[in-house]
């Protein structure tokens, strides 16, 4: 009787992960940033600084940047969906756990960002080198903003409602 | 005991959607425009064959008159493995040097007795210049191996032996060099050399059918009873060979755009007395 259609909490969050979900798209294929570098100039996605971190010889980072901005993200979302859609399905402590684990990963996510920002305002060699923001870290930056509100906007008292209404 | 009041249950008003529903829209459509914008600003993409694409790299810019107008996408072989095939990315505003008649070759830096070019690509990116030509717009080239020399007229000149001639060397006129050696080549039947040549814009007119040309290579020395005979053409082309034009007092037809003429081997007395009057042409066309 108390729920007969998807809560709004529930329906917020689901709305701002799909969001950030189509978000991720042009955060992956369009540029982050372009390095001037020269009279070289370079774009590039999140991807194909992952494989250009991984070929000079610094597969820890590449898998850092992998992890941070490719997996966490993804992880993140989907965890929040499936949450949103399956959480009568699982006991209350599971999904309490679920809820803990995407809270502490999302955190990650913002490394990208910061890194863009602080390369800009850093390298700024006039005509050797320059960084410029690009628009994919627009689209990255609402990604990550997205599911922070997506997962703010859970509210974890519907976990216990449900528990509660257990015959 | 009838006095308490009964509880009025209701349950939660709640709206069948949420008006956050709008988020994903504005999502979609802030994609969109990005992905649409993105797409828009991105020029054409050519794809030139190189014979040689040495130096060049993925990201090596293409330039029109020292601006940067595109970069490099990527160099791969061609199915048979004879031409090496550069895909480059146009930016928007040269969109329009995608046109039939355009020419593409790469700066490498080149020391040679005419000249020293391309000293930029010793330290900076190897990059490919282009020469716009101006006809329907056309996306595969063929690269130049050579540097197109921009504002001037080719022809050709068959000759019998290519000795002391090289390609940058001089073609005089009256002792002032007006254009220079392009290419070296046997004729398709071997049996003869053909020399292709670039004649300055500006000297063109002097270019006609009649006009001879012959070699001035080294120096003629002729020692007989009567004495010494000592004939040496400019110092320039006593190092890098040259070649000498003339053209008769009556002068002819103006010569076509890849007009084939002969080589002498020297010079006859007779030649050297013309005195042609001449227009030059005003304004190199195309600039």
């Amino acid at each position: 009787m108390l729920h007969t259609h998807m809560p709004r909490g529930i329906q917020r969050t689901v709305a701002y992960s799909i969001a950030a979900l189509i978000l991720f798209i042009p955060a992956n294929t369009l540029p982050i940033l372009s390095i001037t570098k020269m009279g070289y100039k370079s774009q590039s996605t999140i991807l194909s600084g992952v494989k250009e971190l991984w070929n000079n010889g610094t597969p820890g980072i590449a898998l850092l940047v992998f992890l941070c901005s490719i997996i966490i993200p993804l992880t993140k979302i989907s965890g929040l969906l499936l949450l949103c859609t399956s959480w009568k399905n699982r006991s209350a402590k599971n999904n309490s756990k679920l809820l803990k684990f995407i809270d502490l990963i999302g955190k990650w996510s913002m490394l990208d960002v910061f890194l863009v920002a602080i390369l800009v305002a850093l390298v700024k060699l006039g005509t050797i080198a320059t960084i410029r923001p690009e628009p994919g870290i627009v689209a990255f930056a609402s990604v990550v903003v997205l599911t922070m509100i997506a997962s703010a906007n859970f509210d974890p008292r519907l976990l216990w409602i449900k528990e509660n209404k257990q015959p | 005991m009838n006095n308490v009041p009964t509880a009025n249950l209701k349950p939660l008003k709640e709206t069948r959607f949420s008006s956050s529903w709008a988020v994903p829209v504005v999502a979609l459509l802030f994609s969109l425009f990005l992905l649409i914008r993105w797409q828009m600003n991105k020029g054409p993409l050519v794809t030139i064959q190189f014979d040689n694409a040495s130096g060049l790299t993925s990201d090596s810019p293409m330039l029109y008159r020292g601006a940067i107008i595109g970069r490099v996408e990527t160099i791969s072989l061609n199915e048979d493995n004879t031409k090496v095939t550069v895909v480059g990315r146009l930016d928007l505003t040269a969109s329009s040097l995608a046109v039939t008649g355009s020419q593409w070759w790469i700066v490498r830096p080149s020391v040679s007795l005419q000249a020293i070019s391309g000293l930029d690509t010793i330290v900076g990116p190897r990059y490919i210049e282009v020469s716009p030509g101006n006809g329907e717009p056309l996306f595969e080239f063929s690269g130049s191996n050579d540097i197109v020399v921009k504002n001037g007229k080719a022809y050709t000149i068959i000759s019998d032996s290519a000795e002391g001639i090289s390609i940058g060397a001089p073609i005089f006129y009256r002792g002032i060099e007006i254009g220079s050696i392009t290419k070296i080549g046997l004729a398709n039947d071997s049996s003869t050399i053909k020399l292709s040549f670039i004649i300055q814009h500006l000297y063109t007119p002097i270019i006609r059918t009649n006009t001879v040309f012959w070699n001035e290579s080294g120096i003629n020395f002729d020692a007989s009873l009567t004495g010494f005979r000592l004939h040496a053409g400019p110092l320039a082309s006593l190092v890098r060979g040259g070649v000498t034009l003339a053209t008769p007092t009556a002068v002819g037809d103006l010569a076509p755009e890849g007009f084939a003429f002969t080589l002498h081997n020297e010079s006859e007395d007779e030649w050297l007395e013309w005195t042609p009057s001449i227009e030059l042409t005003e304004q190199a066309a195309g600039e």
